[in-house]
């Protein structure tokens, strides 16, 4: 079809209302860090897997941004191995025969204007050689030392604030590392790009669970009118994993447990479960309320409201694994934190002294990442003779490794004697939906090409996130705050962890 | 119990010349004894799948279209279908798929097969009724391209219905939309539409384009190539097409390889409609759609990433609750077509 001056039409596309879902419009996606393993693991997968199921616009094309000398060739090469080994659906040689000649390379230094011009005048000439123009994403899979420099440069290349066609950046966390330098970081990226134009990406909004933490909220009727301090008791909130830090020494002992799960991971999903419903499911109502529960957390008294721990050598799974130190490029008198719990008290109606327990750590004994809403125990007990009241009830939330719901109720055991015992109804997405769920990525890849900032973190909840850590970053910097507590690998966490709930009269869930 | 190659496990029970209570207590008994000795299995089931298979669908066939469909889709599996002697006879089975690797756990689903005379077909509803899992939705699937006794009184029961006008092609068709239309079509989910997902997606994204948009009021001519076994889908895709468009198929009718027709636009100007086979022998599905006007072309080739055929049954199923705009219009002028025909 040309373009050539045809009138605009006075009708709307008439075949778009029975389509379940929009395909995004013509879009050229410039991944920076194209050779990473971000891009490996995770945003080439989720691109060939969009692919596979018909999610991507029919013009496409993808430009990797590199340093070195990669060509084409070579950087194809890599990233059909990379889809081979992390997609989700197979590789198909007809798919990627579709793909392999959309992907270019552009070679140069972040820090170099000429890259930029050279990256502006390879968009155009895509744009050409399809006889259509694109909107153009950045995403940003590279140190966060980079960004505003990169926002910046794309900026001043004309394709940042303003540009036509349209343009978006999407940046992957640690946004700062702390309230000062990410307010720094987004005023940085503001004077370059609107703030609709900026994706921040938490991934862990991609997955289906935290999804549907919504829906199980807002969709039912049954669980809102006891989400409030009159039915809950508290709330406590596991990002646990097995792992170690890897290989990731350099960029994990500058960044500890707290910045790198609690302010942005664990926050998120206090977020999702403090907030007041929004009146509709538009993007900016929904940041709104997450961003006014987090503006409502109380500020944390260090020394009352937080533990933190390092892992020293333990048993694991079968095996002996080496302790925080021991780590390869890890300093031998570090005082990073691999474990953090915090107690978190929102100050509103809802909440009020309906305490929120946050922990999260490495080399625990498992992979585990879980919400668990504690409600009161009944008032009364009309049965007597009881050894123990039934345990309170619980609606866990599983977030990874098995994503589903759990509400744990007291049921008679059967028999002639009144006996009650804890049971649990149990939904599990892996049996009451046999299909795959997408990838967090592809999710969130998907809503930045449509556009929907939904899921996406806003430059207000990334602060109010940092304020509530702060007051710790700051305390724990401070060599006379002593050590991090240690804890054996293959163990739940630190001792002085238990303290922070049986001030309360409350235990952890069991790790 | 048997434990199976492919690691699964089926407990079954047959039973001749039985009422429908005697089936709905063996469902149960299997159940119970399942889940004494479940190790990590647990029950699945998000809808009551009541089938009734045509007649010119054999059981092997069926057989092999619900294994497959378990693995996607849990239910409860009611399957009626007519036998030749007066009386009720049963299999009940529960089929489990064995987890594998730690802490995945196993899932099972159940199934009741029905075999009944002709009389009590009529009145299958009654006979289904007890077995049901109550508070599921119920989805009725009507395999084959002819009606079976039971469907009527089985649709009184369903949320949805399944069919597939893509199960028969040539001079078949029209009486396979005409068994669709003569259903609650809101209730329809017709395969065959589902399986234009994909190609309805990109022909909405094509007119998103303002110039596509304008030439729409000038078209004429919508040429379609797809295989034989698409030809219900490419049908639609054009009915589609027409109904959006807002013009009316004025006839539509068989060609030696493929179909040809009129619409007329609103402004009484006519667009022909030519569905073709493919271009070259080997290529499948729906694979090129070219709209005329004025000299000018809008051609779309099919998605690259194709719908796999095979699971677009499962995915009928999964969008039982999902409404299917689009369909009663196209269904409707292709009927009116056909029929002026």
């Amino acid at each position: 079809v040309s373009t050539a001056q045809a009138p605009a039409p006075a009708v709307a596309n008439p075949f778009a209302q029975d389509v379940d879902e929009r395909l995004p419009p013509a879009s050229t996606l410039v991944l920076f860090g194209a050779t990473g393993d971000l891009a490996a693991r995770k945003l080439l997968p989720a691109i060939y897997d969009l692919l596979a199921d018909g999610r991507v616009p029919e013009r496409f094309r993808l430009l990797a941004v590199v340093r070195g000398d990669r060509d084409d060739a070579s950087f194809r090469a890599h990233a059909r191995d990379a889809i081979g080994a992390h997609a989700r659906h197979p590789l198909d040689e007809r798919l990627w025969d579709a793909l392999e000649p959309r992907i270019d390379v552009v070679a140069g230094e972040y820090g170099s204007p000429k890259l930029f011009a050279t990256l502006a005048a390879r968009l155009d000439a895509g744009d050409e050689e399809d006889g259509e123009r694109s909107q153009r994403l950045f995403y940003l899979a590279i140190s966060p030392a980079f960004f505003a420099e990169t926002a910046r440069q794309l900026a001043a290349a004309g394709l940042g604030r303003g540009a036509d066609p349209p343009t978006r950046l999407l940046i992957e966390k640690p946004f700062g590392h702390d309230l000062a330098s990410a307010r720094e970081l987004n005023a940085a990226i503001e004077e370059s790009f609107e703030e609709r134009q900026v994706f921040r990406i938490d991934h862990y909004l991609g997955k289906e669970t935290v999804q549907n933490l919504l829906v199980l909220r807002f969709g039912n009727g049954i669980f809102e009118p006891l989400w409030n301090r009159t039915a809950i008791d508290h709330v406590q909130i596991t990002v646990a994993e097995d792992l170690g830090i890897g290989h990731r020494a350099g960029y994990y002992d500058r960044t500890g447990a707290l910045r790198d799960v609690i302010q942005n991971h664990a926050l998120q999903l206090l977020s999702l479960v403090a907030m007041e419903p929004p009146a509709s499911f538009d993007a900016d109502l929904v940041r709104d309320e997450k961003a006014k529960a987090l503006r409502a957390v109380r500020p944390l008294d260090p020394a009352r409201d937080a533990v933190r721990g390092q892992y020293t050598a333990g048993w694991l799974a079968g095996e002996r694994v080496p302790g925080y130190r021991e780590e390869e490029d890890v300093p031998a008198n570090s005082r990073t934190e691999t474990y953090a719990a915090v107690r978190v008290e929102i100050d509103n109606w809802r909440w009020a002294g309906v305490p929120f327990y946050l922990r999260t750590g490495k080399r625990l004994p498992l992979r585990l990442t879980e919400i668990a809403i504690a409600f009161r125990p009944a008032p009364h007990q009309p049965f007597r003779g009881l050894d123990a009241p039934p345990p309170p009830n619980e609606l866990v939330i599983s977030v990874q490794p098995n994503e589903g719901a759990t509400l744990q109720i007291a049921a008679k055991v059967p028999g002639t004697a009144l006996r009650m015992r804890p049971v649990q109804m149990d939904f599990q997405y892996g049996t009451s939906f046999l299909r795959e769920s997408p990838e967090a990525y592809e999710r969130l890849l998907h809503d930045a090409l449509l556009g929907d900032p939904t899921l996406f973190t806003r430059a207000d909840e990334v602060e109010a996130a940092w304020q509530v850590v702060d007051p710790l970053l700051a305390a724990w910097a401070d060599p006379r705050s002593g050590e991090p507590e240690p804890y054996a690998a293959g163990t739940p966490g630190p001792a002085g962890t238990d303290a922070l709930l049986v001030a309360d009269g409350r235990a952890w869930r069991p790790l | 119990v048997s434990a199976l190659a492919d690691a699964r496990e089926r407990s079954e029970w047959r039973g001749e010349d039985v009422t429908a209570g005697e089936v709905a207590e063996r469902l149960l008994a299997l159940n119970r004894e399942h889940a004494r000795h479940a190790h990590g299995h647990a029950a699945t089931r998000t809808l009551n799948l009541l089938v009734a298979p045509a007649d010119d669908v054999t059981p092997d066939a069926l057989a092999e279209q619900l294994a497959g469909l378990a693995d996607r889709h849990p239910s409860r599996t009611i399957v009626v279908r007519e036998g030749a002697a007066p009386r009720l006879d049963a299999t009940v089975a529960i089929d489990c798929t064995i987890g594998s690797g730690a802490g995945r756990a196993g899932h099972c689903h159940d199934m009741a097969l029905l075999v009944a005379d002709g009389q009590r077909l009529a009145h299958a509803d009654s006979l289904v009724r007890p077995l049901r899992v109550v508070g599921l939705p119920t989805v009725l699937w009507l395999p084959g391209t002819r009606a079976s006794r039971a469907q009527e009184p089985l649709a009184a029961l369903a949320q949805a219905i399944v069919l597939d006008s893509a199960a028969g092609s040539g001079s078949q068709l029209p009486a396979l939309f005409a068994r669709a239309a003569a259903l609650d079509v809101a209730r329809v989910r017709d395969v065959a539409w589902l399986r234009l997902a994909r190609w309805r997606r990109h022909v909405a994204a094509r007119f998103d384009d303002p110039d596509a948009l304008a030439l729409l009021a000038r078209m004429e001519r919508v040429e379609l190539r797809s295989c034989s076994p698409q030809q219900a889908s490419a049908l639609l895709l054009s009915a589609w097409i027409a109904a959006r468009a807002g013009w009316t198929i004025e006839r539509l009718a068989p060609t030696p390889d493929g179909w040809n027709g009129i619409a007329i636009r609103p402004d009484g100007n006519a667009v022909e409609l030519a569905l073709g086979p493919p271009e070259q022998p080997d290529l499948t599905g729906i694979h090129a759609l070219a709209l005329h006007a004025g000299g000018r072309v809008i051609a779309l080739h099919a998605p690259v990433a194709a719908a796999n055929p095979a699971r677009a049954f499962a995915a009928a199923l999964g969008m039982f609750d999902t409404a299917t705009p689009g369909y009663a219009p196209a269904l409707a002028e292709l009927l009116g077509g056909m029929e002026a025909a």
